[in-house]
């Protein structure tokens, strides 16, 4: 297999070093950027320039990126599959810029990385196929010989391997099994860690949060355990955060009545009534997929929902498609959807795909389209020379 | 610094110097049996090789398939023909028991396929078994044992971790502590201890339960463990989600058995961490668990000392070539006690085993005492007299043990044809004392057979003056006395 390397500095600064020599069925390894000669001979990997990426046979490689502001490049480029790498924002980054990037990235990816559990939670409410490049295992999950170098890989790097094959050939494998295990993993972690910190409402707010992705009833335990202890410490905003939670868990059981009447607790604003409001409503009428569907939206399990609404063909489910598909940076599917039910899209989304295939001219009449809408255009405009400036700062730092 | 300590400090360097060049054989005459347990094909892919390159050359590997769909033909590929490695497929019974009952090698390892070992791991183990010969069972540290032993390193490479153990060696080489239980993925035993204690019990299911209660099992015979502060090899562990899950339940089973096993409170949670759950109450040592059998029918008997006396009888080649086949009894559980008379025959080779215990006597009062106080060197359950004139048939240890086990008899005489034509074999004594041709005699622990004397004043010919109190069995052998070299008949069973 071949793998495009596009980072976003330097090689000396490239943080997944390790992750590159352990690539499974690894044959040519280009680096865009500049590298010594030495470092090409160590590493056994060939450093190529930005243009000549565009020479490449672009289909034969699985490319890893690691910035956002790549988005546009590999979106031209279509290689055979890619892996984005995510990462918080860096201190010197425009902070706004990069999370909305890096969400888009992380959604048109094929397979997610990432060394921050706080974005792996969240990618994992997002979509499938989201992995965590770190974990607390000390011990040796695996090994393998890479030339005549044995390496002893942890828990997750494992999966790292297992998660690129998988990628290739996700028709032939159970799907999601390295996903389920990592889950696994991370639920185990935070068991264990709820007997050694028994005072401490995170851990166990933890615990409930990867039983709850793994399906397990147990969630519930570990979450009003978890809400005991914040009220304990006077903690007493948690009714969004923890009660809330307890309505997506026993939606998940298919206690609709039950789930429903929990987040009705926690309806507060005028817009969580309206919500709770049509729940009721779509219950009353035994519509119970949609209203679960809701009951994960609203406790923010998007990936949930999506996959309750996708085989539904009702104008409502659609409609509630939409609004999953644009939280999730899914936004190609989401304008899709949107000009089938009304024949006209959102002009933000479209200028910014506009934008990121490479058509400004179609991405500025986009955003001025926009005005009318909600006056976004000005913002957004703005923001296309950010991330135009933050592209071109990449490429420089990436070149040397 | 004295010039004693300094030849010591010397000598210590010169051994260091050889030990970290790999100049060192392992201290075992007939080299090791490494058993391996397979059960995923890229660990065992690297775990052979390894075992290979850092275990010496006097190493034969029996890899042994535990699932039954491990690729051992995928496996055997990997290996050519002259490597030193025997493959058993799987079968639906105890596999590492199976490949115990075909040790024949003094020391062996049981080891599963996910330990990596590095160089220098075996003869440092091996050595804590030369420094106390009680010790039957070593084990290194690694992330799979329990207790003291446990260790979790992380190691990126396999370099990082060699170089690591190759500073751990030099660094705390020689060091060693006794243990109350071990459950890890690697330890290093002596074949006697099979003998003794038979195979695994493997109906406690969970793995590390059953090495802790073979390991408890050899504590009952006297057995010691060990831990090797030196040694460290690396364990590699397993996501399979199916593999954990049905641990979970085995777990639970297996630990009910085995707390039941050891009268153990089973509301405690079963840990591989927490070492002091595996270990019942002191008590458990006065009692002795049940010898698990082998496969292969092979049948675990009481350990045996042989005591072999004799004094001018190793002079000629074609004598000490018959020592040497007949220590190969069909009977395999035994301990051998040589006595040697240094005025008669110091300087002759002795065709004696490396495990055998010699002991040198010089005069006549020395070498009576020594044959007394002999038996008293192990407790073994069976003492026999063996004379270096009288020669032996293949299965004569074999059918003195079957006659003390199956019959009442606590004291067993063969009958020679020299007693059966003399008459022999209710010599005269008074009437408390029944007077048994030394070399013909065996008897279990806990009698007191009676006062060893010579014949006569002329020879070392000795006899045993047995208590008549003693229930004594009599059966037939195949033996015949140097010097006469008559053909012996079939020996009848003669049980008293």
């Amino acid at each position: 297999m071949k793998y495009l390397i596009l980072s976003g500095g330097t090689w000396a600064e490239y943080e997944y070093k390790r992750l590159l020599d352990l690539l499974p069925e690894r044959e040519e390894v280009c680096f865009v950027g500049r590298m010594s000669s030495e470092e090409q001979s160590s590493s056994q990997i060939k450093a190529i320039t930005v243009a000549a990426i565009h020479s490449l046979n672009a289909e034969d490689y699985t490319m890893l990126v690691s910035s956002p502001y790549w988005l546009s490049e590999a979106l031209s480029i279509q290689a055979g599959y890619v892996v984005a790498l995510l990462e918080h924002c860096p201190e010197k980054e425009n902070k706004q810029l990069w999370e909305k990037y890096s969400s888009l990235l992380g959604a048109m990816a094929d397979l997610v990385g990432t060394r921050s559990e706080r974005i792996y939670l969240e990618l994992s409410l997002h979509r499938e196929y989201v992995l965590y490049l770190a974990g607390d295992q000390q011990e040796s999950y695996g090994v393998v010989y890479q030339g005549d170098r044995l390496y002893f890989l942890t828990d997750y790097e494992v999966l790292w391997r297992k998660a690129l094959e998988a990628l290739w050939q996700q028709l032939s494998t159970p799907s999601y099994e390295w996903e389920t295990i990592q889950l696994e993993l991370r639920a185990d972690y935070y068991l264990t860690m709820c007997v050694k910190l028994p005072s401490q409402p995170v851990v166990h707010y933890l615990a409930a949060s990867y039983l709850y992705l793994l399906g397990d009833r147990a969630a519930s335990r570990y979450l009003a355990h978890s809400l005991e202890l914040m009220i304990l410490h006077d903690y007493l905003d948690c009714l969004h955060s923890h009660f809330r939670f307890f309505s997506a868990i026993e939606a998940k059981l298919g206690n609709l009545e039950t789930a429903v009447q929990q987040y009705a607790i926690t309806a507060i604003t005028a817009e969580e009534k309206v919500e709770l409001e049509r729940m009721q409503r779509l219950l009353h009428t035994g519509e119970d997929e949609l209203v679960r569907a809701e009951l994960f939206r609203v406790n923010e399990d998007e990936a949930a929902a999506i996959r309750i609404l996708q085989p539904l063909s009702s104008l409502d489910a659609k409609a509630l498609l939409i609004r999953n598909y644009t939280r999730t940076f899914q936004w190609e599917k989401a304008l899709e959807l949107q000009y089938e039910l009304e024949g006209a899209v959102d002009g933000a989304m479209e200028g910014t795909l506009h934008l990121l295939y490479g058509r400004r001219h179609d991405a500025i009449r986009s955003f001025l389209n926009a005005v009318g809408q909600n006056n976004e255009a000005w913002p957004l405009l703005s923001e296309m020379a950010d991330l135009e400036e933050a592209v071109r700062e990449m490429k420089r730092r990436v070149e040397g | 610094m004295s010039q004693e300590s300094l030849n010591v400090e010397r000598l210590a360097g010169r051994y260091g110097f050889l030990a970290h060049n790999g100049l060192l054989p392992l201290p075992s005459k007939d080299g090791i049996t490494l058993v391996v347990e397979l059960s995923r094909l890229e660990y065992a892919s690297v775990c052979l090789p390894l075992l290979l390159n850092h275990s010496g050359t006097s190493v034969t590997i029996i890899a042994v398939a535990m699932t039954p769909h491990f690729p051992l033909e995928t496996l055997a590929s990997q290996f050519s023909s002259e490597e030193r490695i025997l493959l058993l497929p799987f079968e639906p019974e105890d596999m590492v028991n199976k490949a115990f009952a075909v040790i024949e090698t003094t020391f062996a390892v049981l080891l599963e396929d996910s330990i990596m070992v590095s160089a220098g791991w075996l003869s440092e183990l091996m050595w804590v078994i030369a420094d106390d010969a009680a010790v039957k069972i070593v084990a290194p540290c690694s992330a799979s044992e329990s207790g003291e032993g446990k260790k979790r390193l992380h190691f990126g490479t396999y370099l990082e971790m060699a170089t690591h153990v190759s500073f751990s060696l030099s660094r705390n080489q020689g060091e060693w502590r006794q243990v109350e239980v071990l459950s890890g993925s690697c330890l290093l035993f002596t074949k006697d201890l099979i003998q003794q204690i038979g195979g695994l019990d493997t109906s406690l299911q969970v793995r590390h339960l059953i090495i802790a209660d073979w390991c408890l099992r050899a504590r009952q015979v006297g057995a010691r463990l060990a831990l090797s502060d030196a040694v460290y090899v690396h364990a590699i562990h397993s996501l399979d989600t199916h593999l954990r899950k049905l641990d979970e339940h085995k777990q639970d089973m297996g630990w009910q058995l085995y707390c039941q096993k050891w009268s153990l409170e089973s509301n405690l949670e079963s840990s591989k961490d927490n070492v002091t759950h595996l270990v019942p109450h002191s008590d458990f040592l006065n009692s002795k668990q049940q010898v698990i059998p082998l496969s292969n029918g092979i049948e675990i008997g009481p350990i045996v000392t042989a005591i072999v006396y004799g004094d001018g009888i190793w002079e000629s080649g074609e004598d000490r070539e018959y020592w040497q086949e007949m220590q190969q009894q069909s009977y395999k559980n035994i301990r051998w006690i040589w006595i040697r008379e240094l005025l008669v025959n110091a300087d002759l080779p002795f065709p004696v085993n490396e495990h055998a215990v010699v002991i040198s006597v010089s005069g006549e009062v020395a070498w009576l005492q020594a044959l007394k106080n002999a038996p008293l060197l192990y407790e073994d359950e069976i003492i026999l007299y063996l004379s270096g004139s009288v020669r032996y048939g293949h299965r004569y240890i074999e059918r003195v043990v079957k006659a003390i086990t199956q019959g009442s008899a606590n004291l067993i005489v063969s009958i020679s044809t020299e007693m059966e034509e003399a008459d022999v074999h209710l010599l005269a004594g008074d009437e408390s004392e029944i007077v048994l041709p030394l070399e013909r005699v065996a008897y279990t622990r806990g009698v007191i057979p009676g006062r060893i004397s010579n014949k006569d004043a002329n020879t070392r010919q000795l006899q045993l003056l047995a208590e008549s109190s003693l229930r004594i069995g009599y059966i037939g052998d195949f033996s015949e006395v140097i010097g006469s070299r008559t053909e012996s008949r079939t020996g009848k069973e003669a049980h008293q």
